[in-house]
């Protein structure tokens, strides 16, 4: 290319970045009717906690927390303890979020606190945990105890006896993982007798519809009207791969716009769900899982129950299964070829770990197998 | 989070009443006054406590008519102390605040007998950590130095004495022990310095039950270690 040439292209791309004419996704977003500000899993996922009234689905389960919060009231000396499980992107959080919400701008004086037993082992002041700030801020008159991600608290069993011993007659709603639920559930019904599970179930086909259509609703760019036009068997092709899973529906929706946008398209198609799904390791996950063999259930359902971020490491599956260390690393070497698995080294360690986008895919496969057989 | 350092004294039997009409600050007719505040005096099982205060100038600084200049005025500082019989609960202060809360207590409470601030030896703290219900924090300093091994090392946590840290360094010295008191109404969280500090952590807990804490400290912590100290040839501080 000659000199002059070159500085003609300059120039003329510089023109066309100057009328707007630029390929970049938040363009094509803002052409396309989404406000890129608004069109991710952050902002959605905060506009559902700031908007609890807006959720789809959990009517269910909001009713029957709101009975056992009711029962109680009636004379406030019983102990009432409502574990909800639900697998990972369920909207445990939401849900829980839900309920103080409802119940603080309801006409009914209850005390309400909730926590995020994920924190209760960080230092929070003075060199104490978390932990020991909400046990002293907890007091006797307290009606509802609603702790968040017990499952990601190493020693809850301690933690739920000393807060259930501070805060003494009311009702404890605790969320879990179905699996670190099963592993600790008769430790904690030493001191905290279960009044009911409840079980977030998967969405059905026309949930998911409806919250993809709300979620388009959210990431709408208020300033201009323009017709999205997505066909409602795009959502529905988006529930298949998700299992109802909402929180992978709104994550696979959100990359499928960016396929969309990447393969030059107008409107989100089943093309482009199905890209994002092969991106997201998703696309022919359900038939893999129905192939697993039960040591290989067994490796990932120990991944899960570990309390490590980081996942776990060969030498300690070695210990719990009793297998040679050879054995060990074929099957994880397998499982992550299969792509359920990804690895981070630390030093001389490997940590292995789900994957987070299959992660409740697995939970829910692995519930299953302890349902039925 | 309130703080004390232990001091040994005879065992002496304090008159709620007596102690309020003739120590009250309000009675002291010097310029700045030091006494105890007679509406802090409180008992409980056996367990007498008030705020020692005293007052003292700080410069102010006030608007003039053109300029900014400073006015001495009088504040009070306030020092918690308990008798828990035959040790001496201070509240954590300054250096010279200490002397002068001691220096009451000697002139007012104590006579003829010189105070002593009690330290944790090594045998205190261990068996402490061996006993206690619970621990939540240990503060170590490994004797082995050099590559590989850290100066000091703090160990936060629940279940302390049970992980695999404490199974590689448990043996080693001593600075800190923080453990959980369980026979009370509210557990209380307390930590133990090998310098004689000791700290309550609980938030919002009732003054009453403090007081029995600090009862059930001495009676069960620090008088088996006073015995021992008799024989030995600690020193005292002041």
């Amino acid at each position: 290319m000659e000199k002059f040439e070159k500085l003609q292209k300059f120039q003329e791309a510089l023109k066309r970045g100057k009328l707007g004419k630029v390929e970049s996704f938040e363009l094509w977003l803002k052409t396309h009717g989404f406000d890129p500000n608004k069109t991710n899993y952050e902002y959605v996922h905060k506009y559902y906690l700031k908007n609890p009234l807006e959720l789809v689905n959990y009517e269910k389960e909001l009713e029957i927390i709101a009975e056992f919060i009711g029962f109680y009231l009636r004379d406030r000396s019983d102990i009432y303890h409502l574990p909800l499980l639900g697998v990972h992107d369920s909207g445990k959080t939401l849900l829980l979020n839900a309920v103080n919400s409802m119940l603080r701008i309801s006409n009914e004086e209850v005390k309400v606190g909730k926590y995020d037993a994920a924190l209760f082992s960080e230092i929070a002041n003075e060199e104490e945990q978390y932990l020991f700030t909400v046990i002293d801020e907890i007091t006797e008159d307290i009606d509802v105890v609603i702790l968040d991600s017990c499952d990601k608290d190493r020693l809850i069993d301690y933690s739920l006896q000393k807060i259930s011993e501070k805060a003494g007659s009311c009702v404890y709603i605790t969320s879990w993982s179905p699996e670190k639920w099963r592993y600790i559930c008769n430790k904690v019904e030493e001191f905290l007798q279960t009044s009911k599970e409840i079980y977030i179930e998967p969405f059905e086909k026309e949930e998911t519809v409806e919250l993809l259509k709300n979620l388009v609703t959210i990431m709408h760019d208020e300033s201009g009207i323009i017709e999205l036009g997505i066909q409602k068997s795009v959502f529905e092709f988006v529930h298949d791969f998700s299992r109802g899973i909402p929180g992978i529906s709104v994550k696979l929706f959100l990359n499928a716009l960016k396929e969309t946008f990447l393969k030059q398209k107008e409107v989100i198609d089943k093309e482009s769900v199905e890209s994002a799904a092969k991106r997201m390791g998703l696309f022919g996950i359900s038939e893999k899982l129905n192939e697993l063999s039960e040591l290989h259930l067994q490796i990932l359902r120990l991944i899960l129950l570990s309390y490590d971020e980081r996942g776990i490491r060969p030498s300690e599956l070695v210990e719990t299964i009793g297998k040679d260390k050879a054995t060990i690393s074929y099957h994880l070497q397998t499982l992550r070829s299969e792509g359920f698995l990804e690895v981070e080294r630390a030093g001389r360690s490997s940590f292995y770990r789900i994957k987070e986008n299959i992660k409740p895919l697995i939970q829910l496969k692995i519930s299953e197998e302890v349902e039925y057989g | 989070m309130v703080s004390f350092i232990l001091v040994q004294i005879p065992n002496i039997e304090l008159d709620e009443e007596k102690i309020k009409e003739n120590l009250s600050i309000y009675k002291d007719e010097d310029e700045l006054k030091s006494g105890l505040l007679p509406e802090t005096v409180i008992s409980i099982d056996d367990v007498v406590a008030f705020d020692f205060a005293f007052e003292k100038l700080v410069e102010h600084e006030v608007l003039d008519v053109n300029n900014v200049k400073k006015l001495p005025i009088k504040v009070i500082e306030r020092v918690p102390v308990i008798f828990a019989g035959d040790v001496l609960a201070i509240g954590k202060c300054k250096k010279e605040v200490e002397e002068k809360v001691v220096e009451f207590i000697e002139r007012n409470l104590i006579n003829d007998f010189k105070l002593e601030r009690i330290e944790f030896d090594q045998n205190t703290l261990r068996t402490v950590v061996e006993t206690a219900s619970d621990v939540l924090q240990v503060n170590i300093t490994p004797r082995k130095r050099g590559h590989g091994y850290p100066d000091q090392l703090k160990i936060i946590g629940r279940r302390v004495t049970e992980t695999k840290v404490w199974e590689d360094y448990g043996d080693e010295p001593l600075e800190r022990i923080k453990i959980i008191i369980p026979e009370f109404s509210e557990e209380v969280r307390v930590s133990f310095c090998k310098r004689g500090e000791i700290t309550i952590y609980n938030k919002n807990l009732p003054v009453e039950i403090r007081l029995i804490a600090i009862k059930y400290i001495v009676e069960n912590i620090v008088r088996p270690y006073i015995s021992r100290i008799f024989q030995s040839t600690l020193e005292g501080w002041y």
